[in-house]
């Protein structure tokens, strides 16, 4: 994202708090940027009080009526005093409310759908690491076998499937032709009211997320393994008679996962964007995506603002943690 | 993944599969099919009952009840069992109101393939152009186009394109200008670190020495070189852009009727998956294996580029 600078011996190396405080500035740069350019977008393209008016049934015909009605919602000032009104009042968690549903905090919608996301995420990677690290070992471990071009095959094709297709598939075989799961989530319970029925309800939105991450996990770990194993060093172990299940776990994985932590937290980015379509189509009560495609269809701009908002910055601070993970897995990364 | 310089028999297959969605796109008015609006006779399999929370079918007045449905009655369509099976005229059966599947898909086909190529098309020249300019004037207005396309691509796109669609209205033009605002900075990133691969090349440095315009080095010397790595983004990006369109229309956010896409088929079937689940699972089918095609053919076409260019 920034300007790598790769400063020669490492010995003029900024210090921590100078580059934490880079990173930090960029979270909140890509806030602003984020909800400068959705405020802008949504705003000059649509006026609030046509959607409140109608909603309201209110006469959007009469200039009184809704000169009243912007005054109501303050949008009878400039637009910039507005947006950064709005910011001012986001920097001290404060979202504003719906314009559809005036006694709903934005906040509170997005305080009581982050646990579904949350829970969304963290199984999902749990899946996907669980299968996809074992498929990428053993195609790696013999490139070019047939075992290899068999689970290559299976991963480009996981690649290709967008989430919310797997989820089509998947609630077709095991909650319509098998009914083991529940075919939606519409009666999502969270996980410390019932765990056994909210492990039913988020197994298969959850492997509908990690199937196309698998694909790209095995992919990525094994050609890094395939090349890994060709160092010398790897040639070194086995020459002293390691055996090749330790070769593999011990010395090929651990330099494979520097490349495989930056990937995991990209694919948390994409996850938060693929969670919004298979919420959709799990029928989730609440929930970001949930949130979003609603208010994106009702054009109800503080939500949509609120939730996309809040979307990019956790996946910048995603991105932020993951960046410091590698650096302390390894201090060869500069700058 | 195989051998790399011939399609392969899984190859030849993807190429078939993406020639024939591209044929049905174009010629799908002029095909031999029923109208993908009329809603006919219903000739889908027969339902299964609507089920109760303890997994037994639901007993209303002495009969199983199944979910109601406007136009194709499927309640109709259980008991009148002539109706309720697949026939000649239907190869893919009928969604949930009747309309034939098969239609829906080739009109469906039409909409993505003019919004997935359309918009990776402008995304292509756009971000092809903006890239391939900034690496060749280097300085700030490259370090400054690079933060700007990788701030971009920070954001996962499929929000940015939501905003876009709820901003200017669900349809064809804004799913297509939004999956091309979100595909430009991809491009212009790849082609921005191709291009500055070149620059300092000395077939570049040649042209430059005996007094050949910067637009002329750029278009004669530069553009030939990025342009097949550019195609094989553009590749991927219309995989992407497939399943973007997808995920718009299975929110609710993508063309609206008469119109209609795959993603606006499987969402319009998830309510009756349980009784009709091949109205949802024939088009996700469909759109995995154009996804994968395309995915497939641009990684055969990267992998040869890459061979080519080790050469080089």
């Amino acid at each position: 994202m920034a300007v790598v600078e790769t400063i020669p011996g490492g010995a003029s190396r900024r210090p921590a708090f100078i580059r934490l405080g880079g990173r930090i500035l960029t979270v909140i740069g890509v806030a602003i940027f984020v909800s400068a350019a959705t405020f802008f977008l949504l705003r000059v393209s649509r006026d609030p009080v046509d959607v409140v008016g109608a909603a309201r049934g209110a006469d959007i015909s009469n200039p009184a009526v809704r000169a009243t009605l912007a005054a109501e919602l303050g949008t009878d000032r400039p637009l910039f005093v507005q947006y950064f009104d709005w910011l001012g009042n986001a920097a001290q968690g404060d979202l504003g409310v719906s314009y559809l549903r005036p006694d709903q905090e934005v906040a509170d919608t997005i305080i009581r759908a982050l646990p579904v996301n949350l829970e969304l995420v963290v199984v999902s990677q749990l899946i996907a690491l669980l299968i996809g690290i074992p498929m990428g070992l053993a195609a790696g471990a013999r490139a070019g076998a047939r075992l290899d071009r068999v689970l290559s095959g299976i991963a480009s094709g996981f690649v290709s499937a967008p989430g919310f297709v797997v989820a089509i598939g998947l609630i077709t075989l095991f909650a319509v032709r098998l009914p083991w799961f529940p075919v939606t989530a519409s009666g999502y319970v969270g996980f410390f009211e019932d765990p056994w029925t909210n492990l039913q309800q988020i197994l298969l939105p959850s492997l509908a997320l990690a199937l196309p991450m698998v694909g790209v996990y095995t992919r990525v770990l094994r050609s890094d393994v395939a090349d890994t194993l060709q160092e010398d060093f790897i040639l070194m172990a086995r020459s002293k008679g390691v055996s090749t299940r330790r070769v593999l776990l011990a010395h090929a994985l651990r330099p494979s996962s520097l490349s495989l932590i930056p990937l995991v937290a990209l694919q948390c980015g994409a996850l938060l964007g693929g969670s919004i379509l298979v919420e959709q189509l799990f029928a989730f009560p609440f929930g970001l995506g949930t949130s979003l495609s609603a208010a994106a269809i009702s054009v109800d701009i503080p939500v949509l603002l609120g939730v996309s908002t809040t979307i990019a910055v956790l996946f910048a601070l995603v991105t932020l943690a993951a960046d410091a993970v590698a650096r302390s897995v390894d201090p060869r990364i500069d700058g | 993944m195989g051998d790399q310089r011939s399609l392969g028999p899984v190859g030849w297959f993807a190429a078939l599969w993406l020639g024939l969605v591209l044929v049905a796109a174009v010629a799908g008015p002029w095909l031999p099919l029923p109208d993908s609006n009329s809603q006919g006779m219903c000739t889908t399999k027969q339902p299964k009952p609507q089920l109760g929370s303890d997994g037994q079918p639901v007993v209303r007045d002495g009969r199983i009840l199944l979910i109601a449905q406007p136009g194709c009655d499927f309640q109709r369509a259980a008991n009148d069992k002539t109706a309720a099976l697949p026939s000649g005229d239907h190869l893919l059966g009928n969604d949930q109101i009747g309309r034939d599947l098969l239609s829906r898909l080739v009109a469906g086909a039409r909409t993505t393939v003019v919004i997935a190529f359309g918009s990776m098309i402008v995304a292509l020249v756009v971000g092809g152009a903006i890239g391939m300019t900034s690496a060749f004037v280097g300085g700030r207005i490259d370090a400054f186009i690079t933060a700007l396309s990788a701030g971009t691509i920070a954001i996962p796109g499929i929000v940015l394109a939501i905003s876009m669609v709820a901003a200017l209205g669900r349809n064809t033009f804004a799913v297509w200008l939004a999956l091309a605002v979100t595909g430009t900075p991809i491009i212009a990133l790849v082609t921005r670190t191709q291009t500055s691969s070149l620059v300092r090349r000395e077939y570049v440095t040649a042209a430059q020495m005996v007094g050949a315009r910067p637009s002329r080095v750029l278009l004669r010397e530069i553009a030939p070189n990025v342009a097949p790595f550019c195609l094989v983004f553009f590749g991927l990006g219309v995989a992407g852009a497939i399943g973007a369109e997808g995920g718009l229309a299975v929110i609710g956010l993508s063309v609206q009727p008469p119109q209609t896409s795959w993603g606006a088929i499987i969402a319009g079937g998830r309510p009756l998956i349980q009784i009709a689940p091949h109205i949802s699972l024939i088009p996700a089918a469909v759109m995995f294996l154009t996804i994968w095609s395309v995915t497939r053919l641009a990684d055969f076409f990267g992998a040869r580029l890459r061979v080519r260019q080790s050469l080089l």
